[in-house]
């Protein structure tokens, strides 16, 4: 029926549907968890001098009266609409603060991002080429290390580091004081080219150097592993024997034969690590002083907003459910084992 | 010889004359074949396993060796790293080097109760994935990939702002964000043996799925996990310590590691030493399970060391 | 009586070692020769682990981990210890091979036609000239419509068609030997018997020398002028079909016979006692011996040497062929 006229758009809307599922379910969570926090948040809102009709009224405007499951459904059509709430020590809403902080996080870790897939793909080649061998104890050893390494820590030696013996970086903040960037798009980087000033452009870039290192370096780490491993599974594949024994040549075989299989696994692997580099990120931007999502997240731990806090969370959750949606589609789409391992037999 | 003749040898099976291997013996629970070989230990195994012994040590007796760790003595504060401090002083005065040692308490049963915690409840969904109809099964393994995916760091960060933040609280969150990885695992497994001819027979009998999943299940997984719950102890360790270090986790003035960190951050410039230790002690704890995990991986998959 | 001035195809004295993760090699084939001359299509007989895989990916050197000595000869040239450039010029354009499992051995993500052009393309043809000979070499496998199959992904097709595909790949290059590692194995019966159907077909038309590996005993008499015969490792016999067959000279061959169900006898299924020794500890001596009926002191002593038989062939055995004659 449907499946046969239009595979992908069915299997894709699957996917949404289970998408949708997910979200739904973080929100239940979410809301017990605000349900779960001591206090009296109409009274707080209110102010102690309130009335009791007037904190009456706050709880009102906040969503908070009535019962349980009439709370839970207002929250969730406040949801759908796109509100997160309200902040508990600003009174502002948490959804336009969100949307203020995120591009800033998004740009971090899109160049972090950037900067795993050039260093990790190009060893992890080399590294599955040459295989066995010298080298493999200090390999593994050093992947072991690389990945457990807390950022925040090596992100303030460095900081450090570069304070105070090389002065090549900048080390806090996202852009030198007096450099003004139009907010065209909320990106910087891309603002300041949009704006038509170099300057700002490398500034930004300089300030994005040092933090988008500290986050990628777990991640390097991670993918350089995987897609190692990976590799070396293709290549000990037959039809890899087949291209060699037809007269190939090795590199061509590598290339044309063997890379275009890690691709899909490697898709599969980024879009989970750009979920993962939100986590990180909170971290690096509290060292490194930026705007974000991060700190806007920590900060309102620190004043006790539960608000904020969960509004990040939920904002997170979006955009980790979107990558994942579109890393789906596009294996559905290039992959045409993958249509049709997913219409036919399952489980 | 004709095609028939052919025909009726290979439905025959009599393939080669190979004589006969004496059947194996009817084992109490099905095993996932895997080899068996042992692999020498080199140098970096036992040093793996001395380090990891001693972090267990610390955590062991370290609070009941250790001098007074937690008041201050502000006369002594900010003290660099001599023969009676040595790591150094912090900004209360205290020995960094004793709070070092102490600290590995606290991390460490943090982190084993996480990894039993998540591994429970990972066991609980992954069973999830062979009960109920076909779409409800695809929606629980759905389920498992989304959460695969969501930093546990944020969450974790909502629950500390929900329930008030501490080493508990971030327990919590991270068991409830931990159990994805655990149940992807488990749940290969039992997609393996339940669609394995030897249990496919044991259904039609009437085998129910729990003692399935205890005498069939368990008994294959258990190599793997603990070569996982290894790397997830050390890997917990670093999770709780970014946590404590964005004030989600444990509070200052805890000797958790990551707590320290974050009371060092102002003054790092001039007291580098009060960062440096507790932070080297979250990796090296981090770096150290997680070699000890690999070290048990190739124990039992030497196959394996060759092409790492 | 060995054609090795003439032949296409020499191996001698062939030893393949295989290392282990704990740095000592293992000696996966112990001293084999044999000889294929042009238009000759002999089949390589063993069970699993006898070691006929290894020699024939030696031939192109497809295991580069593997250390082989002694001498393989292809037209004069040797193989063993050969550089690059000679493999990549006897790869696919002398030399074409064709592999046990064909969904394996294509790949997924390129078409069918991309993949039969390869050994082509890899001499620098263009890819329209390398396609159409593509569709030339299927069209010559029996495809009908070639032209707009081509254009599918290997998963689309049946084994046997896939099996076509393969040998289109092995055969677009043009070559002088087709060495066929178990191309039947992997395939149900029916398609066994096309695909088999296709090999000779396609032999005979070309001249084709035939270098055919298997296991199964069956497949040997439709294809195959001669048969060299392995055991753990070593060459134990060599003998045209026929006399391989009717008059088999190595006890090991005649166990191999016995054990085929036959259509005309009612008789019980006879196989061997025990099993191959295990290649890390291959006796000094014959390496039948344990599983040989007629063993004697002399066989486990000493390792037979491959002589001329009665039939025109070679065994080897110290026995052969007193004893065995008079006790069949």
């Amino acid at each position: 029926m449907i499946a046969r006229v239009t595979p992908v758009l069915f299997l894709v809307a699957r996917k949404l549907v289970g998408a949708l599922l997910t979200l739904f379910f973080l929100a239940t969570v979410v809301f017990f968890l605000t349900k779960l926090t001591p206090g009296d948040e109409a009274r707080v809102v209110a102010g102690p001098d309130a009335s009791p009709a007037e904190v009456e009224a706050v709880r009102d405007r906040l969503g908070l009266s009535g019962t349980l499951l009439q709370q839970y459904l207002n929250y969730l059509g406040r949801l759908v609409h796109g509100d997160l709430g309200t902040a508990t020590s600003s009174q502002g809403s948490v959804s336009s603060a969100v949307l203020g902080v995120l591009p800033g996080t998004t740009q971090l870790v899109v160049v972090a991002l950037l900067i795993t897939v050039t260093v990790a793909v190009p060893l992890a080649v080399r590294s599955a080429v040459r295989s066995s061998g010298a080298g493999d104890g200090l390999r593994r050893v050093l992947v072991i290390v690389a990945a457990g390494m807390p950022t925040f820590w090596l992100a303030i030696m460095l900081q450090n580091l570069i304070a105070s013996d090389w002065h090549v970086l900048p080390i806090s903040g996202d852009v030198a004081v007096g450099i003004r960037i139009p907010t065209i798009t909320g990106f910087t980087l891309v603002d300041a080219l949009l704006g038509g000033s170099p300057v700002a452009f490398w500034d930004v870039a300089a300030h994005l150097v040092l933090p988008a290192i500290v986050l990628a370096i777990p991640f390097i780490g991670q993918l350089f592993r995987i897609l190692r491993a990976e590799l070396m599974r293709v290549l000990h594949r037959d039809h890899i024997t087949v291209a060699l024994a037809a007269g190939v040549s090795p590199p061509g075989v590598l290339w044309r034969n063997a890379i275009p299989q890690i691709v899909n696994p490697a898709l599969l692997i980024l879009g989970a690590e750009f979920g993962g580099m939100f986590g990180g990120a909170i971290l690096v931007e509290s060292v490194f002083g930026r705007n974000g999502l991060g700190a806007y997240m920590t900060n309102a731990l620190a004043q006790k907003d539960t608000a904020s806090v969960l509004g990040g969370v939920l904002a997170v959750g979006v955009i980790v459910v979107a990558t994942s949606l579109v890393v789906d589609t596009v294996q559905i789409i290039r992959d045409p084992r993958v249509r049709a391992e997913q219409l036919g037999a399952r489980g | 010889m004709s095609l028939i003749e052919r025909a009726r040898a290979a439905s025959a099976g009599a393939d080669m004359p190979t004589g006969t291997t004496a059947p194996a013996q009817a084992a109490p629970s099905w095993r996932i074949s895997r080899p068996r070989r042992t692999r020498k230990s080199t140098p970096l195994d036992i040093a793996t396993v001395v380090v990891v012994a001693l972090i267990v040590l610390a955590a062991a007796i370290g609070p009941l060796i250790a001098p007074d760790v937690h008041s201050s003595h502000i006369a002594d504060a900010l003290l660099p790293p001599s023969a009676g401090h040595w790591f150094g002083t912090d900004q209360q005065g205290r020995d960094v080097f004793w709070r070092v040692v102490v600290g590995a308490r606290e991390s460490l049963t943090a982190g084993v109760i996480i990894v039993i915690g998540y591994s429970l409840l990972g066991l609980v969904i992954a069973s999830l994935t062979i009960v109920g109809p076909r779409w409800f099964r695809e929606l629980v393994t759905r389920f498992i990939d989304l959460g695969l995916a969501f930093p546990s760091l944020v969450f974790a960060l909502g629950v500390a702002a929900a329930l008030g933040p501490s080493l508990a609280t971030a327990c919590v969150a991270l068991i409830v964000t931990g159990w994805p990885l655990t149940a992807r695992l488990l749940q290969g497994i039992m997609k393996e043996v339940v669609t394995s001819p030897f249990v496919e027979g044991a259904r039609v009998l009437g085998v129910s799925r729990t003692r399935l999943i205890v005498r069939h299940v368990l008994p294959n997984s258990l190599p793997v996990l603990w070569v996982k719950w290894a790397g997830d102890i050390g890997n917990t360790v670093l999770v709780l310590g970014a946590l404590s270090f964005v004030g989600a986790g444990a509070q200052p003035p805890s000797a958790e590691w990551g707590a320290m960190v974050s009371s060092a951050q102002s003054i790092v410039s001039h007291a580098w030493w009060a960062a440096l230790f507790p932070g080297l002690a979250i990796a090296v704890t981090t770096a150290a399970f997680g070699l000890l995990g690999d070290l048990l991986h190739l124990r039992s998959n030497p196959a394996d060391g060759k092409g790492r | 009586m060995t054609m090795a001035e003439q032949a296409l195809l020499t191996i001698d004295g062939l030893a393949i070692d295989a290392p282990r993760p704990d740095g000592s090699t293992v000696r996966l084939v112990d001293g084999v020769g044999l000889a294929v001359a042009p238009g000759e299509r002999v089949a390589l007989v063993g069970e699993s682990g006898s070691g006929k895989s290894v020699t024939a990916r030696a031939i192109l050197g497809l295991d580069p981990e593997l250390t082989v000595t002694g001498s393989i000869r292809f037209d004069g040239r040797e193989l063993v210890g050969a550089d690059r450039k000679t493999l990549a010029a006897v790869r696919g354009r002398d030399i074409g091979m064709v592999f046990q499992d064909p969904l394996s051995a294509l790949d997924p993500l390129m078409t069918v036609g991309d993949q039969i052009a390869q050994p082509l393309r890899a001499r620098g043809m263009r890819r329209s000239a390398a396609l159409a000979a593509a569709e030339r070499t299927l069209g010559e496998l029996g495809v009908a419509d070639a032209r707009r199959r081509m254009r599918s992904y290997p998963h689309e097709f049946s084994g046997g068609m896939r099996q076509r595909v393969v040998l289109a790949m092995a055969l677009v290059g043009e070559p002088r030997l087709l060495i066929a590692d178990e191309p039947t194995t992997a395939l149900d019966v029916r398609v066994q018997a096309q695909v088999m159907q296709l090999l000779t077909d396609v032999a005979a038309s070309r001249g084709l020398a035939v270098l055919f590996i298997t296991h199964d005993v069956g497949v040997v008499g439709d294809l195959a002028d001669r048969t060299v015969v392995m055991y753990s490792g070593r060459t134990v016999e060599t003998a045209p079909v026929g006399d391989f067959f009717r008059r088999p000279a190595h006890p090991y061959t005649r166990g191999l016979l016995a054990a085929v169900p036959r259509l005309d006898h009612d008789d019980r299924l006879v196989s061997l006692p025990g099993a191959p020794p295990r290649p890390e500890s291959r006796p000094v001596g014959c390496a039948f011996a344990d599983r040989c009926a007629f063993a004697t002191a002399v066989c486990r002593a000493e390792r037979p040497p491959l002589r001329p038989s009665a039939t025109g062939g070679e065994v080897a055995c110290h026995l052969a062929p007193e004893t065995i004659g008079a006790a069949s």
